[in-house]
């Protein structure tokens, strides 16, 4: 009996090992592209999740989805995603471990940059960017990890 | 080849064979050091660890890398946690002065160019100022930078990207001044 | 031929000889009649000499003959982990793996189960490390989970939003 506990213990111990070495190297991300405004009311249903966070952080009336985009990112790999008004966002996964991701956010218009962002995400973290001016409204950009 | 008969003298137990094997890498490796901390003392003192710390951990070299890469990852990993224990870096605090374009004495704009990049580096992420050197001054691949820092190669990409990019657009007003 | 989003990256392969030989010509032929990556191309290569001759200072009076005084001063002193080493391999004379290697994963299982709950709370699950920007920033934190990043952009010919 005594024996049959050590091996399962060391089999488990491995196990553990093995596993903190595997994991890692790329992340799930989200970009959800929001127009908040004054110019009309309600919040978007695909937004229900965040819906607390924005009415308490903003004052706008409304928020609306105009784009959603989710990405798997490899260390070093960079991916875009087109903006309104001849915006871009890049985004790049610079390093992944034990569940975190160190990320660059960048957003360029007409391929100059004008914001950049390096920040860690964990799982069910989000990022908010905000401040782009749209229409009748500004862009916010929700950035989570998955 | 002579080197890697050194390596196996010294793990030999040959402690006369050390110096020999090392003096090829002392600029090299206080070179760096002084990138990373710049202070003449410091990087000595650093030297002097890494040296030290290759010569008591030299038997658990196999040759799978180089041995200037495994020495690299010692003095990278050494000036590292070096950086973490002292915590200084009063230079993030100064503002950055505009370029004084009424000194014409070139050596006096390039001391203070010299001073600017020493401030901007000084302001880098610590890994990202380590790739940065490595590939700059010490002229390593970017698959050698991802054996000494133990990351992978796009890591080593995009690090490098944004080290330099943040290095041009500080620097940029006063690299246009000199010219 | 690569356009000018596609050359950031390839122009830092570029000074750097990373690119293979047909690319190389593209990225020449592209910064020909590009003035943009040109003068980014220059920029890249004049900082790499500036950051050479700035740690080239601090080398050139570089004390190298004092490295060996110091390194000999420490090798004759055994270092603390050597001694515990010592020791420790004295107290356990018989050292049986398997029982020691299963015990301690036990410890360690035990640990990861009761340190969440005897610990500090958890850290945030996003953290902003750094920011650039032309526009000024501002920086908030939501609550554990999320961060705002908010900047302020005036558009040209558009008025500003209240």
């Amino acid at each position: 009996m005594k024996k049959s506990i050590s091996w399962v213990l060391l089999s488990m111990f491995c196990m553990l090992t093995f596993a903190s070495f595997a994991l890692g190297g790329e992340m799930g991300v989200e970009i959800r592209v929001i127009l908040a405004s004054h110019q009309a009311k309600g919040i978007d249903a695909h937004l229900q999740d965040i819906q607390k966070n924005l009415g308490t952080l903003f004052n706008y009336s409304s928020y609306r989805l105009l784009q959603e985009r989710s990405f798997l990112l490899s260390e070093g790999q960079m991916d875009q995603l087109s903006l309104a008004d001849n915006k871009e966002l890049h985004i790049q996964l610079i390093q992944e471990q034990g569940g975190t991701a160190e990320i660059t956010v960048e957003i360029l218009r007409g391929g100059k940059s004008i914001f950049k962002t390096t920040a860690k995400l964990k799982k069910g973290g989000t990022l908010l960017i905000g401040g782009p001016k749209y229409e009748d409204g500004v862009l916010i950009l929700a950035i989570a990890a998955q | 080849m002579e080197e890697r008969d050194l390596i196996e003298r010294v793990q030999r137990g040959e402690k006369d064979a050390f110096q020999d094997l090392m003096t090829p890498y002392q600029r090299k490796i206080y070179s760096l050091l002084y990138g990373m901390v710049w202070d003449r003392e410091d990087a000595l003192e650093l030297t002097q660890e890494v040296f030290t710390k290759a010569y008591r951990s030299i038997r658990g070299f196999r040759m799978a890398s180089s041995f200037y890469t495994w020495l690299y990852r010692i003095a990278v990993n050494l000036a590292l946690d070096f950086r973490r224990q002292r915590m200084t870096n009063p230079e993030i605090h100064r503002a950055v002065d505009p370029p004084n374009k009424e000194r014409p004495d070139s050596t006096l704009l390039r001391k203070e160019l010299n001073e600017h990049i020493r401030m901007t580096i000084a302001q880098l992420p610590p890994q990202h100022r380590a790739i940065l050197l490595l590939r700059e001054v010490e002229g390593l691949s970017y698959k050698e930078i991802a054996q000494v820092m133990g990351c992978q190669l796009g890591t080593v990409m995009s690090r490098l990207h944004y080290a330099r990019d943040g290095m041009r657009r500080t620097l940029t007003p006063y690299l246009k001044g000199e010219d | 031929m690569p356009g000018c989003n596609h050359m950031a990256s390839l122009l830092d392969k570029y000074v750097d000889g990373e690119l293979r030989p047909e690319e190389r010509v593209s990225v020449e032929e592209h910064v020909k009649g590009c003035h943009r990556c040109h003068r980014e191309l220059q920029e890249l290569t004049t900082l790499r000499s500036r950051l050479q001759e700035a740690v080239e200072e601090g080398v050139a009076d570089a004390p190298l003959a004092r490295i060996w005084e110091g390194v000999a001063d420490r090798l004759e002193t055994p270092t603390i982990m050597e001694q515990m080493w010592w020791e420790f391999k004295g107290l356990f004379s018989s050292f049986r793996p398997r029982t020691a290697l299963a015990w301690g994963t036990a410890i360690v299982i035990a640990f990861l189960v009761i340190f969440p709950f005897v610990t500090s709370p958890p850290t945030p699950r996003v953290v902003v490390e750094s920011v650039e920007s032309e526009h000024p920033v501002m920086i908030f934190q939501g609550d554990d989970e999320m961060m705002i990043v908010w900047f302020f952009v005036e558009e040209e010919g558009k008025e500003a939003m209240r």
